[in-house]
């Protein structure tokens, strides 16, 4: 009986490994990002379609990268004019400046883009135009926004018959 | 008036700061620059259907600032930038695609090249513009130099794209006056003849590929393929075109479909199995334009059943490769294929970490490139038992082709 119970017990502690291990259904994808903080990669990576996708995976043909970039645009009047003050006041006034983010969210197979989403708002910031920029971390309002991009990318890819096909190739080749 | 001098003193300070801060932003793709300027008898904008080639290389084109964490997309700039200014004056213009045929009234085939002075980005575009007979009806080049800016470093990219653009499009309407009777979209873009449209002067890059059975066929690695609006093999003194059959990216392999056949097809090992150590070796055409274009042949071992982790169907092996290897077979000594030349370790990435990585090589696993070849319906031959006395050397140098990809 003793032994029943043990050998039960060793069995569910297998399985729930097992379990685990399985729920790792995604594709085995490289991550790589220009977003700064880990908030995009971990919301990536909680769908179960990224569920494998790691930073450290040097070797797979298959990566999601992740591009933001940010443009200043100077030809908006506001930008230029308290542009021009900040400058006259050697960075005493602050300009009010607007800038466009750009989010891009790509798969590549083996280098090739098969599937591309990008996001793009524009925002106003108040900033010493002589400061420079904080590249570790993202305004809050902005991350918000970046967030907001990345579940439109996730609901976006799953429905996409490229992202599909890629699955099925892989299943083909390599499923279990 | 000594107030006066004061205050625009202080303006001309304050723009050059500004200017010294960095803020130099893009251009408006909407807004010709100063000193261009559409003729008034020219009809704008005009319902001529435009069609543009820029090569694949040219679009895809970008680079990593690994201090800055930046992404430069030299060639996302390029294309958005003369898709936007075209569009202003050619609605109906789409961008040059094999895969998705178009009438065309016009065809600009654009040809770039990207340089770089200190602070500055220049670009040169030599452009033709052909009717839909393919009659060359203009030919000129444009040069734009733009600023660097370090907040947004693609930006000068587009700006000089943008402007240099604008030369174009303005020159194209200014002699030519078009009009969609004058340029009636009678041809589709699939009747074209890429050779005429390809730089056919040196190719943008070569590779290797290997026949495998009687029937025309040759298979490859597919980045060798990407991309090419003409192929051309090369098979002893004998060149002749190549189109592409089936391709599957993610095992980065490709079928080839020729007129020409050869006797001198090389055939699978039938138990996919390989033994770790085993001796291997490969026939290649590496380093076009240093190397006369004879094949290479080198000689190596299994070296590890494995690649790097996350690779897919990928083993390692240790003959010596070199750019131009890729689509070769790896031969037993035997002669039967157990894979096909991938990739290699990159030795610049690992030479800053103090390594210098020897002969690691990565070639696609005999296994998976038949499953491929069974998928697409595509003849193949398998040895039964190793051919004791066969030669593997004479094997694959007689089934081995350079192969040439022009855009």
């Amino acid at each position: 009986m003793r032994h029943l119970l043990i050998g039960l017990t060793f069995s569910c502690f297998c399985l729930s490994v097992y379990a685990k291990e399985s729920e790792k259904s995604g594709l085995p994808i490289r991550y790589f990002s220009t977003v700064p903080g880990d908030a995009v990669m971990e919301k990536i990576m909680l769908h179960p379609k990224f569920n494998n996708a790691q930073e450290e995976l040097p070797g797979s043909p298959i990566v999601l990268r992740v591009v933001l970039e940010q443009r200043q645009d100077v030809n908006n009047p506001a930008s230029f004019t308290t542009g021009l003050l900040a400058a006259t006041s050697l960075g005493i006034l602050p300009a009010v400046m607007s800038e466009d983010i750009l989010i891009r969210y790509e798969v590549f197979v083996n280098g090739n883009s098969i599937v591309d989403f990008e996001f793009t708002e524009s925002f106003t910031e108040v900033k010493n135009i002589f400061a420079g920029r904080d590249s570790s971390k993202l305004d809050p309002e902005i991350e918000q926004w970046v967030l907001t991009t990345t579940d439109q990318f996730l609901s976006s890819v799953e429905k996409s018959k490229e992202f599909k096909e890629l699955e099925k190739e892989y299943d083909f080749y390599f499923g279990s | 008036m000594y107030k006066s001098k004061l205050i625009l003193l202080a303006v001309v300070a304050s723009l050059l700061m500004l200017g010294l801060s960095g803020c130099a932003g893009r251009v408006d793709p909407n807004r010709l620059s100063r000193g261009l300027k559409v003729s008034k008898e020219v009809k704008v904008p005009t319902d001529v259907e435009l069609s543009i080639y820029i090569p694949k290389n040219m679009q895809e084109a970008e680079f990593f600032m690994k201090y800055s964490g930046y992404r430069v997309e030299p060639g996302r700039a390029l294309k958005e930038a003369v898709m936007s200014v075209s569009d202003n004056f050619f609605p109906a213009v789409s961008l040059f695609d094999t895969t998705k045929p178009k009438q065309f009234g016009l065809l600009l085939d654009i040809q770039p090249e990207w340089d770089f002075e200190y602070g500055k980005v220049i670009l040169t575009l030599d452009y033709r513009v052909l009717d839909t007979n393919q009659n060359v009806l203009l030919e000129a080049s444009v040069t734009e130099k733009s600023s660097r800016d370090y907040n947004d470093p693609t930006g000068a990219f587009y700006n000089a794209a943008v402007r240099s653009s604008q030369k174009v499009i303005v020159k194209i309407l200014n002699a030519l006056k078009p009009s969609a009777e004058k340029f009636a979209a009678t041809n589709s873009t699939s009747s074209l003849n890429f050779s005429q449209l390809a730089n056919m002067d040196k190719p943008v890059s070569t590779g290797t590929a290997f026949w495998i059975n009687g029937k025309g066929n040759l298979v490859t690695a597919a980045h060798v393929i990407n991309n090419c609006l003409v192929l051309k093999a090369k098979d002893g003194d004998k060149i002749f075109d190549v189109n592409i059959d089936k391709t599957s990216q993610l095992l980065d392999v490709a079928v080839l479909k020729t007129e020409k056949t050869s006797r001198n097809y090389l055939k699978f090992r039938l138990h996919s199995d390989f033994v770790l150590g085993e001796k291997v070796l490969t026939v290649s055409y590496p380093l076009n334009g240093l190397l006369d274009a004879s094949p290479n042949l080198t000689f190596g071992n299994v070296s590890s059943k494995k690649a790097l982790s996350g690779s897919l169907g990928l083993f390692q092996f240790s003959a010596p490769i070199q750019p131009g290897s890729s689509g070769g077979a790896v031969v037993s000594e035997q002669g039967e294929i157990l894979g096909i030349v991938s990739s290699t370790l990159r030795a610049n990435s690992l030479a800053e970490k103090g390594i210098i990585p020897q002969n690691i090589n990565f070639a696609l696993e005999n296994k998976f490139i038949r499953k491929f070849l069974t998928k697409n319906q595509v003849a193949y031959h398998t040895l039964k038992r190793s051919r004791k006395n066969a030669v593997g050397t004479e094997l694959a140098s007689k089934a081995t082709v350079q192969l040439s990809c022009y855009q």
